[in-house]
């Protein structure tokens, strides 16, 4: 497995070389990035700190002559250090490795290699269609955070940029307008796990982006109805909303999203989304959710940012995470996030600490 | 007396006829202007040098712009921004992230935000309308800018749909290119400044392919944009400026 990787590496490095200055071949970039940080577990008191580090190298390459279609990867290597390889142990230990977006390359003592292959796929672009195959990211949804809408490749929220995993779909991408048009995506059947292909039409009326969406659940055989829309109304304003059909349609239930954005002089952002959930099946939301967040742009390479995610807020078994971030892209190419989050929550068997302390520095190329 | 009255009305008649004159001939800079600077369809590399404060940043990209329909299509190729696109459509805005595959609609009222970090807004950078069908002009006088004979033009909006209430440019007097231009709001504030670096003929046309934009809003910042392998009138199919193209 090692040499394959360092084999294809090698090989789309020397394409790539060959073709820099074409527009032909194959193009590479990607950046490298460390967080180092430090837990903090209030409870314990004997071991109340532990520290950890995790660097990932992000690999992507896509063809540059994108006419006939595109061939795009996008890869993560990750190896996490000291406290942060034991949490991602334990996520090992704990998960069927097939159903994780990561992995395990070899494992060295304590020390976990991974890889998150995020997309990996080929398109052919014909005339009246596209059709794509393999490895990508569906980002079917308007929320930042909160989207009831995306089934295929959900929010992490414990990523600091709220990024998402791919999943492996056959899809077909039907326009019929320049704004309008309509998708067929579905995964690739897994063993055991759970498997979805949808119907999505969308267009654009009165400056509102709309999309009416139709899932079908294999495994649980549930049916999603849903529309989302995005358009400005003085604020910017998006929505989810979804009805579940479970249980041959004698059950269902709804969910809804709504969000606010608004920023004044390019300076101060304001982001807000309301998520409710009129269901008691067990996922990580609870029935009201709310998601907040206000970005300070000093200037265009400083920023200071707070967010705030809750999930049965007020409620026995609330959830709440509350992150600050300081942003500072110090060279062209290289950026400085300093961030902290703090994590409250009421919920049993939870390893996430009270208190998490980090630093990020990327470099890209 | 008789002889008086007829100098009079002489003189009434000829600064009547004078400032016809002129206003006419302000109207005509305006149409040459345009004549350089109006295209149907633009296509071009540029790179972004964006100065704030002591620091430098760089941005490149490959631009489409038609002027029917005020379609642009923006793709950043820079490492840092890779295969981030813009798609403008009249006065909606789409980005597109290639990490995330998100498309993201952007309010209206971003179009008069920086580009990309940048003293640019979308509009200043994407749009091309003629300035002589939106803007009321008046010859304020003439002046000398870095050796060039210039008109002085002063701009006030005539339509609402513009960015910039008034302007004032220093046009040349042979080339017909503004080589600066302040831009105001309808209080009178000075809102941006900007100067021309470089201009390039291109046939008949003449063409600025390196300026500077100062946003006096913002503290210590500039942005330098540069114009590379500028294709006018090319053919560009209307598909590539749609939703579907933006995610290719």
């Amino acid at each position: 497995m090692k040499k394959l990787i360092v084999l294809v590496a090698l090989i789309l490095f020397t394409i790539a070389g060959l073709n820099a200055e074409t527009q032909s071949g194959l193009k590479i970039w990607g950046s490298n990035f460390i967080d180092l940080s430090a837990y903090h577990y209030l409870n314990n008191e004997n071991d109340s700190l532990k520290f950890g580090a995790m660097n990932t190298f992000r690999f992507n390459f896509q063809n540059r002559n994108k006419r006939y279609g595109k061939i795009e990867g996008n890869f993560d290597l990750i190896i996490p250090f000291g406290y942060t390889a034991d949490q991602f142990q334990d996520l090992i230990d704990a998960s069927d490795t097939l159903s994780m977006p990561y992995y395990p390359l070899f494992i060295s003592g304590t020390t976990p290699a991974l890889l998150d292959i995020r997309k990996l796929y080929v398109s052919l672009y014909l005339p009246f269609a596209d059709i794509t195959l393999g490895r990508q990211i569906i980002n079917y949804g308007k929320g930042i955070v909160f989207s009831p809408i995306d089934v295929f490749s959900t929010v992490d929220v414990t990523n600091i940029n709220f990024e998402r995993h791919g999943s492996d779909i056959a899809a077909i991408k039907i326009p019929f307008s320049y704004l309008s048009g309509f998708d067929v995506v579905t995964e690739l059947p897994r063993k055991k796990n759970e498997y979805s292909t949808a119907l999505r039409g969308y267009f654009n009326t009165l400056g509102f982006d709309i999309a009416i969406n139709t899932i079908y659940k294999h495994r649980s055989e549930e049916m999603i109805a849903g529309l989302s829309f995005k358009g400005d109304a003085f604020f910017g304003v998006y929505g989810e909303l979804v009805e579940h059909f479970t249980d041959d349609y004698t059950q269902k239930y709804f969910e809804g999203m709504f969000g606010l954005d608004y920023s004044i002089t390019n300076t101060y952002f304001f982001t807000s989304e309301y998520y409710y959930k009129n269901s008691n099946i067990q996922n990580e939301w609870g029935k009201h959710n709310l998601f907040l967040s206000f970005k300070y742009v000093i200037n265009d390479i400083m920023n200071v940012s707070a967010h705030v995610i809750g999930s049965d807020v007020g409620g026995d078994t609330q959830t709440l995470m509350y992150m600050g971030q300081f942003y500072y892209n110090i060279l062209q190419n290289v950026d400085v996030i300093t961030y902290a989050r703090y994590f409250s929550y009421k919920k049993e068997n939870d390893t996430l600490p009270d208190l998490e302390y980090a630093v990020r520095i990327e470099v890209k190329f | 007396m008789k002889k008086a009255v007829i100098l009079i009305l002489i003189l009434g008649c000829s600064c009547i006829l004078y400032g016809q004159s002129l206003l006419l001939t302000g109207l005509e800079l305006l149409q040459k202007i345009d004549e350089n600077e109006f295209y149907q369809t633009i296509e071009y590399s540029g790179i972004m040098t964006i100065h704030i404060d002591d620091q430098v940043r760089t941005k490149k990209m490959t631009a489409q712009a038609k002027s029917e329909g005020h379609k642009a299509l923006v793709e950043f190729t820079n490492p840092e921004d890779y295969g981030t696109k813009y798609l403008m459509l009249d006065d909606e805005l789409w980005i597109y992230f290639p990490s995330e595959e998100e498309v993201v609609k952007i309010s209206g009222h971003m179009l008069k935000e920086g580009m990309m970090g940048s003293d640019f807004s979308y509009e200043d950078a994407l749009e091309a309308s003629k300035i002589s069908e939106k803007y009321e002009v008046e010859i304020a006088g003439q002046d000398t800018l870095n050796r060039h004979k210039c008109w002085v033009l002063t701009l006030n909006a005539k339509v609402k749909d513009v960015p910039y209430y008034s302007r004032k440019m220093w046009v040349d007097q042979e080339l017909f290119i503004p080589w600066k231009e302040e831009m105001y709001a309808k209080s009178g504030r000075l809102l941006k400044e900007m100067n021309v670096l470089e201009i390039g003929q291109f046939g008949k046309r003449h063409f600025a392919i390196k300026s500077e934009m100062i946003n006096k809003l913002r503290k210590n910042s500039k942005t330098v944009f540069e114009l590379e392998d500028i294709t006018f009138d090319v053919d560009l199919p209307d598909d590539m400026f749609g939703l579907r193209y933006l995610q290719h």
